[in-house]
């Protein structure tokens, strides 16, 4: 579903580069956690994958389309919740959540009956008229994730989506995650909270000063740390050490 | 004090940018061009509107002095700086004390109301300074031509300057606490737009009323103010008391008359800050912190409501509508970018509504006076007086259209969210046409009272009037669409607070100073061929046809670049 090959990035100012050659492959159907500790590289890969930032060299496609060569096809596939979802706070939920059906051109018969469903199970059908300024963090997290899930991508990146989210939400948003895989769609996040990674994803890629350190399922990660039954935790430290 | 010291020198530090200027010229000497032409920007700016204000002033003191009182521009700068303070200080009083985004860090923090406000307020003074310059320090100049001003009389008028705009700038502070006191955060911006029209039509009667003359015994009047003792500046001042008290303070500079003004000026500042200090602790965070617990309370309930599971009446309807009527994603971006500056107070007042203010400012107080249709009807009687009518419609339309920053600012404003233009399934050249859309429907609509006038004043045939405003508004659609193309290439991304992309944005000059060369150019072709008595008609397409054809390539530009463009951008 999402290919990426021999990616690098390397800021403007700075000698180090932050993503360096990244070969990755998300599979369809499948829930890939992406970790790494702070200034790893996670952000700027995703921001590469959903057309923030342009890459230095490399290649990244989604579903076979070429983001940077098809942008408007390939952005058509994705869903994407940044880490801090800033939004519009001056329009209400409700107009946000119409501008993005909008845009992503959603049939107008379906429109109404995803934004429900997903409002629904956020909780959040009663705020919908109020503007977004009046939103706390968490709601605006809930409203980023319902706008990327409206038009149903192949593909969902989420930077940290679990930040900020109370634990029901949060319950709800790992099943949500399942769910959406098991109709043949993927999903493709980062996160610090190893627990959630280790329970939830199918594969794990973890990155460290910009390089893959390791990818596959956790058995396979166990294998490369050699540590036997470890867990998520010890071996993300022990991959990651300095 | 120590306290009110510090919060001054980190309100002043963050409104001015202060350390993010050092960082990038200074440590990290980066893009050094930049504050070179910005410092040659401002100097030209400076220079001219200087000039052209000292000019203004030099033509008055000569007049004052011929009747006997040098010290009329004086009076006149001190009126005009005060009333622009207290007219124009209300939206910085209200966007600081209350919209600004350094709040939620300085409201927890031990320091007492008060000194939060007097930071704030010290720190808007200093931008007032800079505004009130350019009307004051002229003044001062084409005074000193005609009077005696030595070196006390420098230090009273340093003092006078710096005391000026305390009074007006307190009475607007305190206004606005007390108005904010009572209206919730979610009715804010409501407020500030009625604010903005009570505030712009008192300006607008205090102009017409300046104009008016007494019917009955004008004589006398007239003889009063010329052999009265700052006869001409009392009248002026009427209005406006202080005034004539710092008048009086630089043109008495160290003798009695002038330090009696000193002392009025110093003793209502220093008083005019006391109260509002006083005030600040009673009102400013009720009037904060009410307003966020009405706001904070609406979203708790709706957060609380929907864990339970209720029900709401448009579930129960099937959640037919709701969300809003489909519409193709250009209608739907032209619909974000209006909803997004109507609701933005700050976004308003500097892009939309000077389009609509400018033609007013002009017209009004001239109309009131009935000097406008006289100089017009005048002008028709001239040979080719309708062309010539109708080129000033045309340079008109151009500058009133240009005055919007509309379309210069357009990526600028989306700042930390334009992730969401990026990572939609939309081009960024459709996404360029609907904020090109949006910043022309503003250009058209702020045209039709400058065309209206013409047509009702003047009775232009059809085409005088259609043709000019044809090439007045493909010049700013040519002028627009360059400040759009520039804002793609170089936006101002990275802000917090909603004045920094329309205020601290260079970019929202570039379409007034197109339109200025423009029309620079434009007036010697036009003088050409009113000279050699070509036919109007044919001057006007001449125009439609050049800055059409300019309009052409501006926008085929933008349009064709726009993906190219906006993909270098790193967000």
């Amino acid at each position: 579903m999402l290919l990426i090959q021999g990616l690098s990035k390397t800021y403007r100012g700075s000698q180090t580069k932050a993503v360096d050659d990244l070969h990755l492959d998300v599979r369809r159907g499948e829930i890939f956690g992406f970790l790494g500790p702070n200034g790893a590289g996670k952000t700027t890969t995703i921001k590469a994958v959903v057309g923030l930032l342009r890459p230095d060299t490399g290649r990244i496609t989604v579903d076979g389309t070429d983001v940077w060569t098809s942008p408007i096809p390939a952005k058509r596939l994705m869903g994407f919740v940044p880490d801090t979802p800033e939004m519009y706070d001056k329009l209400t939920g409700r107009d946000y959540l119409s501008f993005i059906a909008d845009v992503f051109e959603v049939p107008a018969d379906q429109r109404d009956k995803r934004a429900a469903e997903l409002l629904e199970m956020f909780a959040l059908s009663d705020a919908l008229p109020d503007l977004i300024q009046s939103y706390s963090h968490g709601m605006k997290q809930k409203l980023a994730v319902t706008a990327a899930l409206l038009h149903r991508p192949s593909l969902l990146i989420l930077d940290e989506p679990l930040t900020g989210l109370d634990p029901r939400s949060s319950h709800l948003f790992k099943e949500l995650m399942r769910s959406h895989c098991d109709e043949g769609k993927s999903v493709f996040f980062s996160t610090h909270v190893l627990e959630v990674a280790e329970r939830l994803c199918d594969r794990i890629g973890i990155i460290n000063r910009g390089r893959l350190v390791a990818v596959g399922t956790m058995d396979e990660l166990r294998q490369k740390a050699a540590s036997g039954e470890s867990s998520l935790e010890e071996i993300f430290l022990e991959l990651t050490r300095e | 004090m120590r306290q009110l010291w510090a919060v001054t020198k980190v309100t002043l530090n963050s409104s001015f940018g202060i350390s993010a200027l050092r960082w990038r010229y200074v440590h990290r000497r980066e893009r050094l061009w930049e504050p070179i032409l910005v410092l040659v920007g401002i100097g030209t700016a400076v220079a001219f509107f200087g000039y052209g204000a000292y000019r203004l002033c030099l033509a008055m003191a000569s007049v004052g002095a011929a009747l006997g009182q040098p010290e009329l521009p004086l009076g006149l700068a001190a009126v005009t700086a005060q009333v622009l303070v207290l007219m124009m200080g209300f939206f910085f009083v209200v966007s600081s004390f209350y919209f600004s985004r350094d709040l939620p860090l300085l409201v927890p923090l031990p320091i007492k109301p008060g000194a939060v406000i007097t930071a704030k307020f010290l720190t808007i003074l200093v931008g007032e300074y800079v505004t009130i310059s350019f009307v004051f320090w002229p003044a001062v100049l084409a005074y000193s031509r005609f009077a005696p001003f030595g070196l006390g009389k420098g230090l009273v008028t340093l003092l006078v300057f710096l005391m000026l705009p305390v009074l007006p700038l307190a009475i607007t502070a305190l206004a606005a606490m007390t108005l904010m006191r009572s209206i919730n955060r979610r009715h804010r911006d409501l407020f500030f737009y009625a604010g903005s029209i009570l505030f712009f039509g008192l300006f607008l009667f205090w102009q017409m009323s300046l104009g008016r003359l007494p019917e009955s015994d004008l004589q006398g009047y007239l003889e009063s103010i010329i052999t009265a003792r700052l006869g001409l500046v009392r009248v002026v001042a009427s209005r406006f008391p202080p005034a004539l008290w710092a008048t009086a303070a630089v043109h008495g500079g160290v003798a009695l008359e002038g330090l009696q003004g000193l002392l009025l000026t110093a003793a209502s500042a220093a008083a005019s800050v006391a109260v509002l200090r006083a005030a600040g602790e009673r009102l400013f965070y009720r009037g904060l912190i009410g307003g966020e617990e009405v706001a904070r309370g609406r979203a708790g309930r709706a957060g609380r409501r929907s864990p339970t599971g209720a029900r709401t009446a448009s579930r129960d309807a099937g959640w037919t509508g709701l969300l809003a009527r489909p519409r193709t994603p250009l209608r739907a971006l032209v619909a974000r970018e209006w909803a997004l500056v109507l609701r933005t107070p700050v976004w308003v007042m500097n892009n939309l509504l000077p389009g609509i203010i400018v033609p007013l400012f002009m017209f009004v107080p001239i109309m009131a006076t009935g000097k406008l249709q006289t100089d017009l009807g005048r002008l028709l009687a001239v040979p080719q007086g309708a062309t010539i009518a109708g080129l000033i419609l045309a340079g008109l339309l151009l500058f009133v259209g240009s005055v919007s920053g509309l379309a210069a600012t357009a990526l600028s404003r989306e700042g930390p969210r334009l992730w969401i233009s990026r990572s939609m399934p939309q081009s960024a050249r459709l996404q360029a046409e609907a904020k090109l859309v949006m910043a022309m429907t503003v250009v058209v609509i702020s045209a039709v009272p400058s065309v209206a006038l013409f047509a009702v004043v003047l009775r232009l045939p059809a085409l005088y009037l259609a043709l000019p405003a044809m090439a007045g508004i493909l010049g700013s659609l040519a002028a627009m669409s360059v400040g759009l193309r520039v804002d793609m290439a170089r936006p101002m991304l990275r802000w917090k607070d909603p004045q920094e992309p329309v205020k601290r944005n260079l970019n929202a000059l570039i379409p007034m100073g197109l339109s200025m060369a423009m029309i620079a150019a434009g007036v010697p072709v036009a003088s050409q061929m009113i000279s050699a008595q070509v036919n109007g008609l044919l001057t006007h397409t001449l125009f439609v046809l050049v800055f059409g054809g300019l309009a052409w390539v501006a926008v085929g530009n933008v349009l064709g670049k726009a993906d190219e463009i906006v993909g270098r951008l790193e967000v």
